[in-house]
C-alpha cells in the first residue's frame, strides 16, 4: 500500500509546503486569462451536440491575435496535459458570431473511425471523456491554453445528468451588484488600503448529488474563484453555497477601477460566471 | 721502600667467603712462601701475607648468563705496603665480562698489608681466586589483583564468557574469564601489563595497565560493537552469506552525526543508500525504487518504517542490538523484495538487576526499564511519545491557513519478555506498536479546490512476536518466529478523498540448519505470510510519473475485503571446498496469492579468503516481489501481471589494511524485468489495463566503504557510492530513476575527547536528484486549476547537496547511573540544498524549494 499512502502523504506536504510563497496569487488578473469554458450542455446523449464558450480576460491595450478551437472526442486527460487519444479524430471548430463554438462527438467519432452514426463498436465504453481546447493570443505577446472534458454516453442518454451552478447573486459591500446573470447595481467605493467584502451566493436547488468512483454518495462542493484586476482577494478560492470573500484595497489609488469576475465551478464541467464588476476606488 | 715480596702461587690460600650478597665474589687470599739468601744476619721473613679488609664484589652487566651457577678467575695483584692494589691481571680467566668485572672489583680492594717478621709493611704479591656466583632471582612482587567487567559501551550489557589475558612483553601472564555478569579476576605479578580481550563482534580490549604491586583494583571497560562487513553481530552463524553486509550497533546508531539516533537513519549513511530528500527515511537501496526494499525485525516484516514526515522510525532504539543493512544479493532468507533488505535485531532485557533510561530530545520523550526475574526470564518495556504537536504550533504563523486540532503526534512502544533457560534454547515475546495521529482544518484551498476542509489522519499497527530457538546440538539448531499483527489506515482529506486500511496479519516463519561437517551444511525452512485487508479508498488516480493536481486526476474508488496468502521456501547448502572458500547455492519459492503465481529464485554466493584479512566475495541471484497491492487489485490495478524480477550481480573484496581499518568495495549490476509500470491508455480507455509488465531497467554501481577505528578514541567511515538507475516504461526511452544519484559521498567520524566528551561530525555530498522539467501550463476549466505540461521525464538534474551535521555529546558517570547530555545540529551551515521546485500557480514562474534548515536537537538521556 506503499503508493497508496503515498497520495495523501504528498497532498499533506502540498498542503503545508504551499503555504507561503512570493507568487502572485492566481486572483490577480495581472495579464491575459481564461476564466471559464462553459458548455451546454456538460454531458451529452449519443447523437447530441455540445456548444462551448469561453470568458476570457484580455488586459487593456492588448489585441488578441487569435483564438483558436479544437475538438477531441477523446482525452487522453492530465497525466497527457489532455491531448487527444486519437490525433486523427480531431477537429478544428469555427466559433459562431457570438463566438460559441458547436461540436456533435458522435458524428466526429463516426467520420473519423468510420463507422455509420449510431453504431457503437464492441470495447467502446459507456462513457468517454472528450475534450474542447481553446487557445488565444495577443500581441503582448501572451497566449494561454484552457480545456474542458465533456462526457459523452455512448449508449444510452446519461441517467443523471450535471448541470452547472447558478449564480443567484453577488454582493459587494452588502449590496446586491449581480443577480440573475446580469449586473443590477453599482458597488460601493473600495476605500484605499481598505476593503469590501464580496459575497457569492450560488443557488442551492443547483448544487446536485453524484455517486464517486468509489460508489459513495457525494454532494457536489461548489466552488468560487474570485479574480481582480486591481487589489487583491484575501482569499483566491472560496468552497460553499455562500462564501464571503475580502477585496483588498492595498495600494490603490482614488478613481482606479477593479475589474471583479467571480466564476463558480461545481468541479464536474459546471461553470457560471459573475462578472465584470467594476469597482472603483475611493478617495 | 722495600722490594716486593713475592708470594708462591702454590702457597696462595682461598681467602674468607664473603655472605652471599648478590653480584659479589668471594676472595681468596694468599699467603707466600718467600726464597732468601742464607743470611748473614738473619733477614727478616714474611710473617703475614695481606688480608682482604673488605670484598668489593664484581659487577656483572645484569642480564649476563652464566655458564655455571659460579665462574672462577684466578688474579694476580700486587698489594702495596698500604695494603692498595697496584696492579691487577688475570692469570685464568673464565671469559668476558666476568674477567673485566673481577679486575674492576680487584682494583677496589683493600687490604691489611703483609709484614715481616719485623713487623715492617711490605708488598707483596698475591694469587686472588675470584668467585662470581650467578646472582639469585629476584623476589617476585606482590601481584596486582584486577577486578574487571567487559559491558557493552552505551547498553552496559554484560559481555559473558570472553577470555581475558595480561600479557607483558610477548609473554601471556595471566589468563582468565568472564562470566555471565561479564566480570573476570586476574592477578598479574609485575606493575605494568596489557589487558587484551577480543570479544566476537565487538571492539578488541587491548590496554596497557600500570598498577603498584600488590595493587588491588576493579575497573569496568566498555567495549563498542564492532559490526564489519564481513561479520554478524547476532546471527546465529557466522558464516557470511552476502557479498555487502554492514552491521551498526545501537551505540554507533546512537551518536551518528545528522541521524539524531534514529533506529533506521544512521545505516542510511552506509554505501548502497540513495539520499532521501527533506530528511526522509526512503529506503532506496542500490538504484531500488523505496517499495523494492524492505525492513525486517528479526526477520520479520515491520509494516510501518517511519512516523508522519520520516523524521523518526517507528521503532524505537530503547531495546536495540544492531541493525543489519544489506543493499543487495541478500541470502534465500529473504524475498518479496527486488531492492535491498533492513533487519533490526533485538536485544533481550538484562537480567543482572534492574535498569531503565530516559532521552529527552527536540523530537520526542522515551522511557525504558527492564530486569531479570530470576529462572532465565528477563522483562523490558519502552515507550516514546512525540511533541510535535506542543512544538510545532509555536512555528505555524497566526495567519496560516492551516490549524490543527490535533497536531501531528506519534507514540510508539515496545515490550519483550525473554527466556533463556540454557544455552541451548530461547524463548522471546516482542510486542510492538506506533500510532500516529493528526486533525487539521485547511480553512481555504490554495491552489486546488478539492484539498480543503478536515485533513485526518490516524496510521497505526500493532504486532506480537514470539520467538523459540533450539539448538539441538553443536550441528543442529532451529528458529522459528511467529507475528500476529493490526495495522490500520485512516486518512479523510477534504469532504472527497480518503484511504482506509486495515490489516490483519498472521506471519510464521522457521529455519532449520544442520551441519554435516566441517565442510557442508543445510540450511532450509519456511517463510509464509497471510492476512486479511480491507480497503476502502477513494482518491485521485495517479498514474503518470509526475505530480498533477489532484481536482485534475479522475478518481479512483475501492471497497473491498480480500484475503492474500503468500507461502515461501528456501533453501541453501554452504560447502566450503577449503578452509577459506565457502560456496552457498540456494533456492527460494515464493507464491503469490495477490497474481496467482509462483516466483522460483536461485541464487549463489562465493566467499573467498585470498589470505588473512583479505576477502573476495561474488554473488548471483534471482529477486522477484509481487507488485504492490494497488497495482494488483482488481479493483484499482491488473491481478495479471508478472511478478517484478531483478537478476542482482555482485563482486567485492574486503581488505582489512592494518588493525582498525578496512575497505571493502563492491561491484554491482542489476537487471529488472516485468516492472509493474502504469499504462497511460487507462486514462482514457477503460476496458485498457491499468498497469502493464512491461517495464525495465538497469543499474549498476561501485560501492566503498572506508572503515576507522583508532583504538578508543576514534571510529569514522568513508562511504562513497557511484550509481546510476536506468528505466525504460516503453513506449518512452530509457530515462534516469527518481533517485538516480551518480555520486554518493558521506564522511563521518566520532572522536573521543576524554573527560566522557566526544565530537562527532558527517558531511555529505550528493548528486542531485533527476526532476522533470515543467515546459508550460494549460488551463482546465472544470475544476479552475492549470495542469502542468511536462517535457522529458526526469530530463533535468537538481543541484548536488551537500551538508554538515555536527554531533557533541558529554557523559557524565555516576556510581549507578550516567547521564548524556548531546547535541546533534543537521545542517550546521544552514545550506539551503534544493530539493525540488515550487511553481506559481499556472507554472509561468517557480522558485527552487529547499530542504531542512539548521536543525539543532538538544537531548539528555540518563541510564541506570
Amino acid at each position: 500500500m506503499n503508493r497508496a499512502l503515498a497520495v495523501p502523504a504528498a497532498i499533506a506536504l502540498l498542503v503545508v509546503a504551499g503555504c507561503k510563497n512570493d507568487f502572485s496569487p492566481q486572483s490577480d488578473l495581472l495579464g491575459l486569462r481564461v476564466l471559464a469554458l462553459r458548455a451546454r450542455p456538460l454531458e451529452l446523449a449519443p447523437g447530441e451536440s455540445v456548444t462551448v464558450q469561453a470568458t476570457s480576460y484580455v488586459p487593456a491595450g492588448a489585441t488578441v491575435l487569435s483564438e483558436r478551437w479544437t475538438f477531441c472526442p477523446l482525452s487522453a486527460g492530465a497525466v497527457a496535459a489532455y491531448a487527444c487519444a486519437v490525433p486523427q479524430c480531431e477537429v478544428e471548430l469555427t466559433p459562431a458570431p457570438d463566438g460559441t463554438v458547436t461540436a456533435n462527438p458522435t458524428e466526429i467519432i463516426a467520420a473519423c473511425l468510420g463507422f455509420p452514426v449510431g453504431t457503437i463498436p464492441a470495447g467502446v465504453p459507456d462513457q468517454i471523456l472528450t475534450v474542447f481546447r481553446y487557445r488565444i493570443a495577443t500581441d503582448l505577446p501572451a497566449s494561454r491554453d484552457a480545456v474542458l472534458q465533456i462526457p459523452q454516453w455512448t449508449r444510452r442518454p446519461p441517467p443523471d445528468p450535471n448541470l452547472p451552478p447558478v449564480i443567484d447573486q453577488v454582493l459587494i459591500g452588502g449590496r446586491v451588484v449581480w443577480e440573475n446573470g446580469a449586473p443590477v447595481g453599482v458597488p460601493p467605493l473600495l476605500p484605499p488600503n481598505g476593503l469590501l467584502p464580496v459575497e457569492l451566493r450560488i443557488d442551492p436547488a443547483s448544487v446536485q448529488t453524484y455517486t464517486d468512483a468509489a460508489g459513495v454518495l457525494q454532494t457536489e462542493t461548489m466552488t468560487g474563484y474570485f479574480y481582480t484586476t486591481a487589489g487583491t482577494f484575501s482569499a483566491g478560492i472560496t468552497t460553499g453555497v455562500d462564501t464571503i470573500n475580502d477585496l483588498e484595497g492595498t495600494n490603490l489609488v482614488a478613481g482606479q477601477i477593479a475589474k471583479v469576475w467571480i466564476v463558480a465551478l461545481d468541479l464536474r464541467g459546471g461553470q457560471a460566471v459573475a462578472g465584470p464588476i467594476d469597482v472603483t476606488v475611493g478617495p | 721502600m722495600h722490594r716486593a715480596v713475592r708470594i708462591l702461587p702454590f702457597l696462595s690460600v682461598l681467602g674468607l667467603l664473603s655472605g652471599p650478597v648478590s653480584g659479589a665474589a668471594q676472595g681468596t687470599q694468599a699467603t707466600k712462601a718467600v726464597e732468601t739468601p742464607p743470611p748473614p744476619v738473619p733477614e727478616p721473613t714474611l710473617a703475614s701475607s695481606p688480608k682482604l679488609k673488605e670484598l668489593v664484589a664484581a659487577d656483572v652487566p645484569p642480564g649476563t648468563r652464566f655458564p655455571t651457577p659460579e665462574v672462577l678467575v684466578v688474579l694476580s695483584l700486587d698489594v702495596s705496603a698500604e695494603g692498595k692494589v697496584e696492579k691487577a691481571s688475570v692469570e685464568s680467566g673464565a671469559g668476558e665480562p666476568f674477567d673485566a668485572a673481577a679486575l674492576s672489583a680487584a682494583r677496589r680492594f683493600e687490604f691489611e698489608p703483609g709484614r715481616l717478621t719485623t713487623g715492617e709493611a711490605v708488598p707483596v704479591t698475591v694469587t686472588f681466586r675470584l668467585r662470581i656466583q650467578e646472582p639469585a632471582a629476584p623476589p617476585p612482587p606482590a601481584p596486582v589483583k584486577l577486578t574487571g567487567y567487559l559491558l557493552e559501551r552505551g547498553s552496559r550489557l554484560p559481555i559473558p564468557n570472553v577470555p581475558v589475558s595480561a600479557v607483558v612483553g610477548d609473554q601471556v601472564v595471566a589468563r582468565a574469564a568472564t562470566d555471565g555478569s561479564g566480570r573476570f579476576q586476574i592477578e598479574v605479578p609485575g606493575g605494568e601489563f596489557r589487558l587484551v580481550a577480543s570479544p566476537p563482534d565487538r571492539q578488541k580490549l587491548d590496554l596497557l595497565v600500570k598498577a603498584q604491586a600488590g595493587e588491588v583494583r576493579e575497573e569496568n571497560y566498555l567495549l563498542e560493537g564492532t559490526g564489519g562487513p564481513n561479520e554478524t553481530v547476532v546471527s546465529a552463524t557466522a558464516i557470511q552469506r552476502e557479498v555487502m553486509k554492514d552491521v551498526l550497533t545501537a551505540e554507533q546508531i546512537f551518536t551518528v552525526p545528522g541521524s539524531a539516533g534514529d533506529t533506521l537513519k544512521a545505516v542510511l549513511n552506509l554505501p548502497g543508500a540513495a539520499r532521501a530528500p527533506f530528511g526522509a527515511g526512503l529506503l532506496v537501496l542500490r538504484g531500488s525504487a523505496p517499495g523494492d526494499s524492505k525492513v525486517f525485525l528479526e526477520s520479520q516484516q515491520i509494516p510501518q518504517l517511519y512516523h508522519f514526515g520520516g523524521i523518526r522510525s517507528t521503532y524505537a532504539p530503547a531495546f536495540l542490538q544492531s541493525v543489519e543493512f544489506v543493499p543487495g544479493n541478500f541470502s534465500v532468507d529473504y524475498g518479496r523484495a527486488q531492492g535491498g533488505i533492513i533487519d533490526v535485531r533485538v536485544r533481550d532485557p538484562r537480567q543482572d538487576g534492574f535498569h531503565g533510561q530516559a532521552d529527552v530530545n527536540f523530537y520526542d520523550v522515551g522511557v525504558e526499564m527492564e530486569g531479570g526475574l530470576g529462572n532465565g526470564w528477563s522483562i523490558g518495556g519502552a515507550a516514546r511519545r512525540s511533541w510535535i504537536d506542543t512544538i510545532l504550533p509555536l512555528f505555524i504563523p497566526k495567519d496560516a491557513n492551516l490549524s490543527f486540532s490535533t497536531a501531528p503526534r506519534f507514540y510508539d512502544f515496545q515490550f519483550i519478555a525473554a527466556w533463556n533457560p540454557d544455552a541451548s534454547q530461547k524463548l522471546r515475546f516482542i510486542f510492538y506498536g506506533s500510532m500516529d495521529r493528526l486533525v487539521a482544518l485547511i480553512d481555504k484551498p490554495q491552489r486546488d479546490p478539492t484539498i480543503t476542509g478536515a485533513l485526518d489522519a490516524r496510521v497505526s499497527f500493532y504486532n506480537l512476536q514470539a520467538e523459540y530457538q533450539k539448538t539441538f546440538s553443536p550441528n543442529f539448531r532451529q528458529d522459528t518466529s511467529m507475528v500476529i499483527g493490526l495495522q490500520e489506515i485512516q486518512t479523510q482529506i477534504g469532504p472527497q478523498y480518503f484511504f482506509d486500511l486495515n490489516v490483519r496479519r498472521l506471519s510464521l516463519r522457521s529455519t532449520w540448519s544442520y551441519a554435516f561437517s566441517s565442510q557442508w551444511d543445510l540450511r532450509g525452512g519456511i517463510d509464509a505470510e497471510m492476512g486479511r485487508a480491507a480497503i476502502s479508498v477513494n482518491l485521485p488516480n495517479a498514474t503518470g510519473p509526475n505530480p498533477l493536481p489532484p481536482s485534475s486526476l479522475p478518481q479512483i474508488g475501492a471497497q473491498l475485503t480480500t484475503m492474500y496468502y503468500s507461502p515461501a521456501f528456501f533453501a541453501e547448502l554452504r560447502w566450503a571446498p577449503l578452509p577459506n572458500l565457502s560456496i552457498l547455492p540456494g533456492v527460494r519459492a515464493n507464491w503469490f496469492s495477490d497474481i496467482n503465481q509462483w516466483a522460483v529464485d536461485p541464487r549463489l554466493l562465493a566467499r573467498w579468503e585470498v589470505v588473512p584479512g583479505t576477502v573476495i566475495r561474488g554473488a548471483v541471484g534471482l529477486y522477484q516481489q509481487a507488485p504492490n497491492p494497488q497495482k494488483t487489485n482488481i479493483a484499482t490495478g491488473n491481478p495479471y501481471l508478472l511478478p517484478e524480477r531483478s537478476l542482482q550481480t555482485s563482486i567485492g573484496v574486503g581488505q582489512r589494511i592494518v588493525d582498525g581499518v578496512s575497505l571493502d568495495v563492491t561491484a554491482f549490476y542489476k537487471d529488472l524485468t516485468r516492472q509493474a509500470i502504469s499504462n497511460s491508455t487507462s486514462s482514457y480507455d477503460p476496458a485498457a489495463a491499468r498497469y502493464t509488465s512491461t517495464g525495465t531497467g538497469r543499474i549498476y554501481g561501485l560501492e566503498t566503504l572506508l572503515k576507522v577505528a583508532i583504538g578508543d578514541s576514534f571510529s569514522g567511515w568513508l562511504a562513497y557510492s557511484y550509481q546510476r538507475s536506468l528505466r525504460t516504461d516503453p513506449p518512452t526511452a530509457q530515462v534516469p530513476f527518481d533517485f538516480d544519484q551518480p555520486s554518493n559521498l558521506t564522511v563521518l567520524g566520532t572522536y573521543q575527547l576524554g573527560r566522557g566528551w566526544s565530537a562527532g561530525a558527517r558531511f555529505r555530498l550528493v548528486s542531485g536528484n533527476p526532476y522533470t522539467p515543467v515546459v508550460g501550463s494549460v488551463f482546465d476549466s472544470s475544476t479552475g486549476v492549470f495542469v502542468p505540461v511536462y517535457g522529458e521525464n526526469n530530463a533535468d538534474r537538481l543541484a548536488a547537496f551537500w551538508a554538515i551535521d555536527l554531533r557533541i555529546d558529554k557523559v557524565w558517570t555516576f556510581k549507578d547511573w550516567t547521564l548524556t547530555l548531546y547535541l546533534d545540529t543537521q545542517n550546521v551551515t544552514n545550506r539551503k540544498n534544493q530539493e525540488g521546485w515550487t511553481y506559481n500557480y499556472d507554472y509561468t514562474d517557480k522558485t527552487p524549494t529547499t530542504g531542512l534548515p539548521i536543525l539543532p536537537i538538544l537531548g539528555l538521556k540518563g541510564e541506570w
